[in-house]
């Protein structure tokens, strides 16, 4: 299998960048030095991952949801996988050192069914939990993923357990 | 077809919010019976009043009078407005208080390991009335 990276560079198999998001967030792995360089040099949202094939697009999502949500997320057409994936290595990058590392959830509501995907951050307050929502929602109105905004919710996880009383 | 007071009027929710905060700070809301009751008519109140809204600014949804919005559409509405906690609190509450038998419980997520305990509280309460004020100022100033 080949696969070219738009300016990042081409692959000939897809073991390079299986573990992309690892890469991005400067674990070490030789073949990754390229675009970690690339990648520091690039404003923080950006969409580079245009031309990859399912099968990549699959074992990276592997990263952040297990094989029975990514099928889900491609035979229910909610949203674009490999957008998802954009916006999960976005997360991850920028958010991942405060927030830990994001996992996908579905939500089903009894009456309707599908309602929304979950972007479940494991840390975070209530406060930071609504500030996080607010600007990542913004970034990606602004970056034309208003459908995309609209299909998932960030959730922090440790928030949902605060007590109040 | 509707007559008299704008829909946006009959509907607007803040009463319903107002009546719950207030017996809630009375101490009026202890039994979960009640708890839940309160869960389910924060939200359904709030979707309400956003069909309403929608309807008011021309837009159509289904049935004979294109007035019928899902409950999908409306959360899907404020997550893309980056109200992300707030309506998911309030969504999943409702469907923990309006079809789960047993508290705590967990509602339907996948994958199940990531699932989050649903309890019905006061404490979970008073965040969805938080919760609910909140929206409504968004809801109200569109």
């Amino acid at each position: 299998m080949y696969v070219t990276l738009g300016k990042y560079g081409s692959f000939e198999d897809t073991n390079a960048i299986i573990d992309l998001g690892r890469i991005l967030l400067g674990d070490g792995d030789s073949r990754g030095e390229h675009i970690r360089e690339e990648f520091s040099k690039i404003p923080p949202f950006i969409f580079p991952f245009r031309t990859l094939l399912d099968e990549v697009i699959n074992s990276v999502l592997l990263r952040y949801a297990d094989r029975k949500l990514i099928e889900f997320i491609w035979n229910s057409k909610i949203v674009d996988p490999e957008e998802l994936l954009n916006v999960m290595i976005w997360l991850e990058k920028d958010y991942g050192k405060t927030f830990g590392k994001p996992t996908l959830n579905a939500f089903f509501d009894p009456e309707e069914g599908f309602m929304f995907l979950e972007i479940v951050f494991p840390h975070g307050d209530w406060n930071s939990w609504k500030n996080l929502a607010r600007n990542v929602k913004e970034k990606m109105r602004n970056k034309g993923l208003e459908t995309l905004a609209s299909k998932v919710a960030i959730v922090c996880l440790e928030a949902t357990r605060e007590q109040l009383l | 077809m509707s007559r008299g007071n704008p829909r946006t009027v009959t509907l607007n929710p803040l009463p319903v919010i107002s009546t719950i905060e207030n017996y809630f700070n009375e101490g009026k809301l202890t039994e979960e019976v009640y708890i839940r009751r309160a869960l389910s008519a924060l939200f359904l109140a709030l979707f309400n009043y956003w069909s309403a809204k929608k309807y008011e600014s021309g837009s159509r949804g289904k049935g004979h009078y294109q007035d019928r919005w899902t409950y999908t559409e409306f959360v899907n509405d404020m997550l893309s407005k980056g109200l992300d906690p707030q309506i998911i609190h309030l969504v999943k509450f409702r469907v923990a208080a309006d079809h789960y038998t047993l508290n705590p419980t967990f509602v339907e997520v996948h994958p199940i390991q990531y699932r989050e305990s649903c309890e019905i509280t006061g404490n979970n309460l008073k965040r969805a009335i938080e919760c609910a004020k909140e929206l409504y100022n968004i809801l109200s100033q569109n």
